[in-house]
């Protein structure tokens, strides 16, 4: 509505601060430019597909400061040989971790077999999953993990999850459920996937998306 | 991947005793996640249950409450923890909870049946703690069960002999 002969200008759009009335284009196109505010979705921040044989799966930009709650979904994950699949995470004092700063514990449900605790304290490289991956070329690991306090300088980092996947010599069905934590109150930038401690390559079509959750 | 439309969120300030997160009216489910910090490095956290009661948001106090649960560390043999009678609230983890610098307790729970007036309400389990004792991870998987088939609304947490002193927790409902 104009005033005394002037149109004023459009209002600046942010999340949490929207003004108008909105076309179903205008939220199309404010959503894609994070300015529309939908507290609460879950937003794909990446999607990683493994190629060329890559020893490990990289994620650069976790955007630590919009979400407090991160999920990681693992599909398809193929390991080219029996290993361990782990992660490390990175700060700006230690860089790539490998100090032994990490704890996993992991409820291992096996199809054959007895049901077991896995436990690693201040290790360098935690599993994701602590039995070995199959190589079996139509097996593959599935889980999801989330973890909080990526963006926190005063927490460490804690996670919770579930995973589901094959012996990697009986064949029979794993699944794993459990904990990992970072026992480093210290912001995080990026995370690095790895299997058997890097010395093992992802099967191509291995596939790992962050996802951010935000809270307000 | 179904979607989180927020239903209510608590930044925690002023170390209250206790928040509420209500707001559940539908038969979807909700999630609970969050992250928070109690003031007694030997405190507990209770979850509760709410109703609607008359227009108010009413905690349900009695001993309604039944879990099974693995607790989960990275130190010590896991333990079944689990109670089906005589228990007026869940605590987290079983266990006093710390407070050291860095330390703090995160959340994800899954709400099931909760605005179903005809069917008990269920919730499934996530959640990483820190244990007092040692400061050691000390998390949990598994279910509670609420034994009271009517329609609830919401969640409290409340500090036993301790505070909430900072975090935040919201309350999502789960859409396809």
């Amino acid at each position: 509505m104009s005033e005394f002969g002037y149109i004023p200008e459009s209002p600046a759009q942010s999340f949490g601060n929207n003004t108008g009335i909105f076309s179903p284009n205008d939220i199309y196109d404010l959503t894609r430019a994070d300015k529309y505010t939908n507290y609460g979705q879950l937003e794909l921040i990446q999607t990683i597909v493994s190629e060329s044989n890559t020893n490990s799966i990289e994620f650069t930009d976790l955007k630590e400061n919009e979400y407090n709650t991160h999920l990681f979904t693992f599909s398809n994950i193929k390991s080219a040989g029996a290993g361990q699949l782990h992660y490390n995470v990175y700060t700006s004092q230690y860089g790539y971790d490998t100090n032994g700063h990490y704890t996993s514990s992991l409820q291992r449900c096996s199809a054959s077999g007895s049901f077991s605790d896995f436990r690693q304290v201040n290790v360098a490289f935690p599993y994701v999953q602590g039995h070995p991956l199959s190589s079996v070329s139509n097996q593959s690991m599935n889980a999801y993990w989330y973890f909080n306090n990526f963006g926190d300088s005063t927490k460490q980092s804690q996670a919770y999850g579930q995973t589901v996947s094959a012996h990697s010599s009986s064949l029979f069905n794993v699944s794993e459920y459990g904990l990992l934590n970072y026992h480093k109150p210290r912001p995080i930038t990026k995370i690095k996937f790895k299997l058997g401690g890097g010395t093992i390559a992802f099967v191509d079509g291995s596939t790992i998306s962050v996802y951010g959750i935000k809270f307000s | 991947m179904a979607n989180l439309v927020q239903v209510k969120t608590t930044t925690i300030t002023g170390n209250p005793s206790s928040v509420t997160l209500d707001g559940i009216d539908t038969d979807d489910v909700y999630v609970l996640i969050g992250s928070f910090t109690i003031s007694v490095d030997t405190g507990y956290a209770h979850f509760r249950i709410t109703k609607d009661v008359g227009g108010t948001t009413t905690t349900q106090a009695a001993t309604n409450y039944a879990w099974a649960t693995k607790i989960i560390t990275p130190y010590t043999t896991f333990e079944d923890n689990r109670f089906n009678t005589n228990r007026n609230c869940m605590y987290f983890s079983n266990s006093p909870m710390g407070a050291s610098a860095g330390e703090s307790h995160s959340l994800y729970y899954e709400l099931h049946n909760f605005n179903n007036a005809s069917k008990e309400s269920y919730v499934i389990i996530k959640e990483n703690i820190f244990n007092s004792t040692a400061s050691n991870s000390y998390g949990s998987q598994g279910g509670l069960k609420y034994m009271v088939a009517e329609a609830h609304n919401g969640i409290t947490i409340s500090g036993d002999a301790s505070t909430l002193t900072s975090g935040t927790l919201t309350l999502y409902k789960q859409v396809s």
